[in-house]
């Protein structure tokens, strides 16, 4: 497949207090339709993604954005790549000739225990009765993947450094500055041995997409081209997993994209990938097929201008529902600017119950 | 039907000890210090995937332990997980301890 994008929007992520959540679709869906030149009537379908914060979010976009068919997409984390997927089934379909993907969340509302509540709803039943978060769980599996490679907690913490290092220059990172890693070991544990700076923090944001047809096409100006969108799922609790070092969601899309878009890990010249804490950076570089198992670390470290170049979840902010269609926009935009071919974003849901691996072109 | 209270009294002699079949080895543990809503008053508590003897996993709280090493043995118990609600429902779950 190889489904045109017309139109990319992102609205600054941080906590935006000043904004609700029917500013940020409006301000994220207007940019968009501005940007191809369309009109409301003119969409034909809208996949809105949230994961925490609105129900409804159809009237909400129907109110602001006058747009009327539109669906809601859960998917926690990976709502918004889920919509990406769901916009360009539409359009696979034959139901839509233009569909918008538009991702939004407000997180910053909320206290961080409430979020952490939240959150741990997307684990396992069992691991959330006993009092475990992602964060948590992420650390289960940082604590088995030093173990068996042979690393030091504070070898991790070159990922968020350099992350930081990446979003000094994105204008809509949250976070625009250095991180140093004396700063993460002076930062508490959150769950050992993951520190609080290792951790992605929660915030606002929207990001949006628009795709066409081929066949309308003509009628617009391509920015790049959704060549793949793969999603599959995994357990979500550890317990029923063969591996604690490998996120099987995250393999199986990985391996279903690169097939629909006939490429390999090594034609990908720049990728965004889920790091919520630095083991998830790793794991999606080594599942991804970029680095062997072990040697993903080592690959981030010698390919930092390839990696997580917005700053990824850490300096960006994760903003659930948007943080899918943001990566995607970002890939889209840096392939635009370059000579590279193609592009990668990895989304996942929880600690990778769900994993979303979307393959753009430029 | 036996009343609740009759209950009560005859499960002192039905609860038997944890069947080795149950027993179990930490694989690998972290201990929380940043917990989510309702769990705060526990922290730090110590979570870990246990490979039970009988090869199934599960993912409990160690309680009773001043220090958790991976590779430790561990047997199931039955403890207070949290308080629910206004009422002060208490509710009880698996958790598991060191076998000494």
């Amino acid at each position: 497949m190889r489904i045109p994008v017309i139109a990319t929007s992102l609205v600054k992520f941080g906590d935006l207090w000043e904004k609700g959540i029917g500013d940020l679709m409006m301000e994220s869906g207007e940019m968009a339709l501005r940007n191809a030149r369309l009109k409301p009537g003119m969409v034909d379908s809208l996949h809105i993604a949230n994961a925490f914060s609105q129900e409804m979010c159809s009237a909400i976009a129907y109110e602001k954005l006058g747009i009327i068919n539109s669906v809601s997409v859960n998917a926690a984390d990976a709502s918004g790549a889920v919509a990406i997927r769901e916009a360009s089934n539409s359009i696979l379909s034959g139901q839509s000739n233009v569909a918008m993907a538009l991702g939004v969340e407000k997180m910053a509302d909320f206290k961080s225990n409430e979020i952490l509540a939240m959150t741990s709803k997307l684990l396992d039943n069992e691991e959330f009765f006993a009092g475990a978060t992602v964060q948590s769980q992420f650390a289960v599996m940082t604590k088995k993947y030093l173990n068996d490679f042979g690393l030091k907690a504070e070898d991790l913490w070159f990922v968020p450094s350099k992350n930081h290092q990446n979003g000094i220059g994105n204008e809509y990172a949250q976070y625009r500055f250095e991180l140093k890693q004396e700063k993460i070991s002076s930062s508490p544990l959150a769950a050992d041995p993951i520190r609080m700076f290792e951790c992605a923090p929660y915030c606002d944001g929207a990001a949006a997409l628009i795709m066409c047809s081929p066949r309308a096409a003509r009628k617009f100006k391509a920015k790049g081209y959704l060549l793949a969108s793969s999603v599959a799922s995994g357990s979500s609790g550890l317990s029923k997993r063969k591996s604690l070092t490998s996120i099987e969601s995250t393999k199986n899309a990985a391996e279903q994209a690169y097939h629909a878009a006939g490429i390999g890990p090594k034609d990908i010249g720049l990728a965004e990938v889920h790091d919520i804490v630095p083991i998830s950076e790793v794991l999606a570089i080594e599942d991804l097929g970029f680095a062997k198992k072990g040697a993903g670390l080592s690959y981030i470290k010698s390919n930092s201008g390839k990696i997580n170049l917005s700053g990824g979840l850490k300096a960006c902010g994760n903003a659930p529902g948007a943080t899918g269609v943001r990566q995607a926009v970002d890939v889209l935009r840096r392939l635009k600017s370059s000579k590279l071919k193609y592009g990668l974003a990895q989304t996942l849901a929880g600690t990778g119950s769900i994993s979303v691996v979307n393959i753009f072109g430029g | 039907m036996e009343s609740s209270p009759l209950s009560w009294r005859l499960s002192k002699e039905r609860i038997k000890p944890a069947s080795s079949e149950i027993k179990g080895v930490i694989e690998s543990f972290t201990v929380v210090y940043n917990a989510p809503k309702g769990y705060e008053n526990h922290v730090p508590y110590t979570i870990a995937l246990v490979r039970l003897a009988n090869g199934e996993r599960a993912t409990s709280q160690i309680v009773d332990a001043d220090r958790v090493e991976v590779g430790m043995k561990v047997e199931p118990c039955l403890r207070k997980v949290y308080v629910n609600g206004d009422k002060g429902l208490i509710e009880y779950g698996v958790k598991f301890r060191l076998i000494k």
